[in-house]
């Protein structure tokens, strides 16, 4: 073995700042029965969180714990889920939350598992309603905000690194009723929340931002976008003179270079020069019609001398957009949340991310709309020393204007009255080289989604699945199994029970209102939309709902714990983008699908 | 939808009743607690969405015999590793009983954050002895046998033994041989048709970081592994014109300290990835490149990263694409739901989905297609250009050993190598005729033979 370090895997994925956030936070389960609420904590305890604790009111082993079961035969499932072994008929009683916490604090020495059983039921626990004094076992308010091992509120100042740790609730297979309970409260604490739940072969996600959103400042994974700006220093070369008058040096000796030379210009070079060319023969102007775009893919090709041989030339062709692509200024997307309020109207209680974005805004206005360059390159065929050259360029110009965008933050801190330290320098780095990537997700909650109209933004996103059906099967498309997952809630939080043989017409009932509330129908018999709402489809799906009846299925729950695991990997470390926002799989044929409901 | 109704009616009538009973004391009120609904009442109830059903029909599901489908089975689990550990605990939490697993490494720090069976004080240990330990102790009811040593080192009978293989394996080539050897198993018929008692399906997961896929195999009837083996490129490599010439990316001066300077200064010993004082040795020797043509980022886990072609790996995704496995394993084993058809991706970055589609088969597959391949070759080549050629070709095979109306030339054993290594630089008129059929056997097909007609041009 030749790394000590048992976290290398995954720190290849998210680094030191990822895995120091996920140290600093602490995790608390509600509903210890359900496997799904298991696997969600033992796919946050392995990579390594801070703590967790898991809620239960029930108690395990003891004389009740024999199966009442008339039948001789044992049964088939012992134990649906791994952490809570089968009691023997000798087992002491003791309560179902301890059980599963020291089960899984096996699972790593690095993580502090601890356990609680309130005094009350865990409805009561979770709203808050007992009516004498609340105490930490009778209120989850109360248990969240006076725990110290709980990072509630959030420090005031995260760790050097930018690391802040933050407590995120897991309510698993809880009773509907409870799981909007929870809702209401972990937005009023604003603590994210994940509500998952199993049901027969159909697994449920359902995600819920501590605030109103997700602000994701690093995001990973596909469609990073490059920070070049080709098309800025050739519309206007003192923007950027290091490299323009580097460029223009490259350029000039081209004709004069030997064959291994001229295979190594890095693209940005080709594409620089080409643009240039371009514009002084249309008028200043750079490609922008389909057919100029293609005219220009020419000219670069025409540049080489062998195009088969230079792969050089073949790369500054496939990323020819570089150069005729927007200018980079500032996504619209992200000039929209630097409008808002709470970035115009800063106080000293306003989050970092606030206060970054209006720093950002000033800066913009004294560089074209740009937001600090990014600085880093992105591999391209090159010799070596115009290689690192270009890397140098770009880096020394990143590391100026981030300079100046400390200076623009820690001014706003100042006025704000905060310490400098209340955004750490890495922070800063973090969210300047960032801005084009910075995505925002509006998180609405499971609350608000079951008791209130849906917004337009809701209404939009639902109706547009309607026309993405599963190709093979369109009964098998996730939002048909999600409208039949909160009929099934809708329906337990009428009667108490989830509904079984007998029940399909009432639950029809329930799932044509649902649709109706995102302003859905079920189609006419003949009718030839989409083919999805067919009435048909959604009877197939509620008679396999009720052949469920609220049933267990270990493999289910393990998938969906598995994705649960990941998103709080997410919510915790900000650095990849959270589901928005329920995440539906479907096991009967293997697919899953995000509804923003 | 009218046989929905009925079939619910026929249905464990006595289970149904004693649940109406029980319908609205399903909360903590006094006395026993219901026992929540499990797998079990999904085998034993029908639907409108058993495997008969289904875009790959399976069987048809009856509601009085699916439990003892599960329960009787046997299923090999090959890997005790990220996909392993979890698919041990899905099969010990879904009702199965008996269980191999096979797998030929042991454990190591590494493997702590997702493999979680293994503690700290396994270290070192075989996986699958630590991994079936485990889940026997914690689930007192399961039969979990391991197995430690290389797949290809179980006699081919052993294979057939089991109802099931589940695979969660990290490389190509013990797919392909597990996969030629199952699809060996299966017995065509005249007219072509498989007999379905000789097909074992296998199920097999893979995972990279956060993204993953799960497969199901009948051998014959869908797709096999090698009608895909064109999704799985050998791996990438930089240009060694770059590496040696042109480098400017730290990757560039690992994979030169380990390419090409290791061998240089030390022609007798091989570089062992696992041995600190060795991957020392070549980050050194990075960084020094590094340093000399300004290239920043060199550091020693990024050398391990490049050396050992580390791939990230995290809890999550294999719990993800373990349980889609074992999922599939009941629904084809009970058919109480349907088959996936045949492929499912799963993408855990951006707006987390699966997908599933059919991967067809491959008209040309040497390995589940029974037709002969046809090469042309000069009749003047050497036999070991033909055996080049079938290295170098699209079969990608190894080592390969070919028996025409002679033993042409066999890789093992040694006493027959030595006999048959002369024919080697033969022409091929001397050797066949045209048009002669050649069997092919390779240890990446395990215990599938291609059959090749040689042509002469």
């Amino acid at each position: 073995m030749a790394s000590s370090n048992k976290y290398d895997r995954q720190l290849r994925l998210w680094g030191a700042a990822g895995q120091e956030s996920l140290a600093l936070s602490h995790v608390v389960l509600l509903g210890c029965e359900g496997t799904v609420g298991c696997e969600t904590l033992k796919n946050l305890i392995l990579p390594g969180i801070g703590g967790f604790t898991c809620i239960d009111k029930e108690i395990w082993g003891g004389p009740t714990s024999t199966p009442p079961s008339s039948s001789s035969s044992p049964p088939l499932i012992p134990s649906s889920n791994f952490f809570i072994p089968p009691p023997l008929p000798t087992s002491p009683p003791q309560p179902l939350a301890s059980v599963v916490s020291s089960t899984l604090q096996e699972l790593n020495p690095d993580v502090t598992g601890s356990y609680l059983v309130p005094s009350c039921s865990l409805h009561e626990f979770i709203s808050n309603s007992v009516p004498t004094a609340s105490t930490s076992t009778t209120s989850l308010k109360v248990f969240l905000t006076e725990n110290p091992n709980i990072p509630y509120p959030p420090p005031n100042l995260p760790s050097q690194s930018g690391a802040r740790g933050t407590a995120l609730l897991v309510g698993s297979d809880l009773n509907p009723e409870s799981s909007l309970a929870l809702s209401k409260v972990a937005r009023e604490l604003g603590v994210p929340l994940l509500l998952v739940r199993t049901y027969g072969m159909i697994g449920t996600l359902r995600i819920q931002a501590g605030g109103e959103e997700f602000n994701v400042v690093e995001p990973r994974g596909e469609g990073k976008k490059w920070d070049l700006r080709i098309r800025e220093t050739v519309e206007d070369p003192s923007s950027f003179p290091a490299l323009s008058s580097y460029v223009s040096s490259l350029v000039s000796s081209l004709p004069t270079m030997d064959q291994q030379e001229h295979g190594h210009v890095p693209y940005v070079a080709i594409l620089m020069s080409t643009l240039s060319n371009w514009r002084s023969t249309h008028s200043g102007n750079v490609p922008t019609t389909f057919q100029e775009k293609a005219e220009f893919r020419d000219m670069v090709e025409k540049g080489s001398r062998d195009f088969g041989m230079e792969v050089n030339y073949q790369e500054a062709k496939r990323e020819a957009y570089l150069a005729y692509g927007d200018v980079q200024e500032i996504p619209e997307h992200v000039k929209d949340i630097m409008g808002r309020d709470s970035v115009q109207k800063l106080t000293k209680g306003s989050g970092s991310f606030d206060i970054l974005l209006s720093a950002l805004s000033e800066f913009a206005k004294t560089h074209n709309g740009c937001p600090p360059m990014n600085g880093s390159i992105p591999d391209m065929t090159a010799s070596s020393t115009s290689y690192i050259d270009l890397q140098g360029i770009y880096f020394e110009r990143s590391k100026r204007e981030l300079e100046e965008f400390t200076g623009i933050v820690e001014n706003r801190l100042k006025e704000l009255g905060l310490p400098v330290e209340y955004i750490p320098l890495p922070t800063i780095s973090t969210f300047a080289k960032n801005v084009p990537n910075l995505t925002v997700v509006q998180s609405r909650s499971y609350h608000s989604e079951v008791t209130e109209p849906a917004g337009e933004e809701e209404r939009e996103a639902v109706q547009g699945l309607v026309w993405d059906p599963h190709s093979d099967a369109p009964v098998h498309t996730p939002l048909l199994w999600w409208v039949g997952i909160k009929s099934a809630e809708e329906y337990h939080r009428v009667k108490g029970t989830w509904p079984g043989v007998g029940d399909k017409g009432e639950l029809e009932k329930i799932a044509v209102s649902l649709l109706l509330r995102y302003g859905l129908s079920l189609e006419a018999p003949g009718s030839s939309s989409g083919g999805l709402l067919s009435p048909s489809n959604l009877s197939l799906v509620l008679g396999e709902i009720i052949r469920y009846e609220g049933s267990e299925n270990h493999c289910v729950g393990s998938v969906t714990g598995g994705v649960a695991g990941q998103e709080g990997v997410k919510v915790i470390t900000g650095i990849y983008t959270p589901v928005d926002n329920t995440y539906v799989f479907n096991g009967i044929a293997g697919v899953a699908g995000v509804v923003k409901g | 939808m009218k046989r929905e109704a009925d079939e619910l009616n026929e249905m464990d009538n006595h289970k149904v009743d004693e649940r109406k009973k029980q319908h609205g004391s399903q909360d903590q009120t006094a006395g026993e607690k219901r026992k929540r609904n499990d797998l079990e009442t999904i085998l034993s109830r029908g639907g409108d969405f058993t495997s008969e059903y289904g875009a790959l029909p399976m069987g048809e599901h009856d509601p009085s015999t699916a439990a003892s489908k599960i329960l009787d089975a046997k299923v090999l689990v090959v890997g005790a590793g990220g996909l392993g550990c979890e698919l041990l605990k899905d099969l010990a939490c879904s009702g199965f009983r008996n269980i191999d697993v096979i797998d030929l490494d042991t454990i190591d720090v590494t493997n702590l954050n997702r493999q979680f069976l293994f503690r700290q004080k396994d270290v070192g240990s075989a996986k699958s002895e630590v991994a079936a330990r485990f889940i026997n102790e914690r689930c007192p009811w399961m039969n979990v046998k391991a197995h430690m040593g290389k797949i290809q080192d179980k006699p081919l009978e052993w294979y057939k033994g089991f109802d099931v293989i589940i695979s969660g394996l990290d490389n190509v080539e013990a797919r392909r041989w597990l996969n030629g050897t199952v699809v060996g198993f299966v017995e065509v018929d005249e007219d072509g048709d498989p007999d379905p008692e000789t097909i074992i399906p296998i199920i097999d997961g893979g995972t990279e970081g956060f993204r993953g896929q799960a497969r199901v195999i009948l051998p014959r009837i869908t797709s096999c592994f090698e009608c895909s083996l064109d999704a799985f490129p050998p791996q990438r490599t930089f240009p060694m014109c770059t590496i040696a010439e042109t480098p400017r990316l730290p990757e560039h001066c690992i994979s030169y300290a380990f390419m090409l300077q290791w061998p240089k200064e030390f022609p007798e010993k091989k570089l062992d990835k696992d041995s600190p004082t060795d991957m020392q040795w070549v980050y050194e020797r990075a960084k020094e490149r590094a340093e000399k043509y300004n290239i920043k980022g060199v550091t020693y886990m990024l050398t391990m990263g490049v050396v050992k072609n580390i791939i990230p790996a995290v809890a999550s995704t294999n719990a993800v694409v373990a349980a889609a496995c074992v999922n599939e394993c009941v629904k084809l084993l009970s058919f109480a739901s349907q088959t996936l058809n045949t492929y499912m991706m799963y993408m855990g970055t951006e707006g987390v989905y699966s997908h599933t589609f059919v991967y067809e088969r491959k008209e040309e597959c040497p390995v589940c297609q029974s037709k002969s391949r046809n090469v042309k070759m000069d009749k003047t080549a050497t036999l070991n250009e033909l055996i080049q050629s079938l290295v170098d070709g699209d079969l990608r095979l190894k080592k390969p050993s070919l028996v025409g109306t002679n033993t042409l030339y066999m890789q093992k054993p040694p006493a027959l190598e030595a006999m048959t290594r002369s024919n080697l630089d033969k022409k091929l008129e001397e050797l066949m005729a045209s048009g002669e059929e050649i069997t092919v056997t390779d240890e990446v097909l395990g215990g599938r033979s291609i059959s090749l007609i040689v042509e002469f041009a």
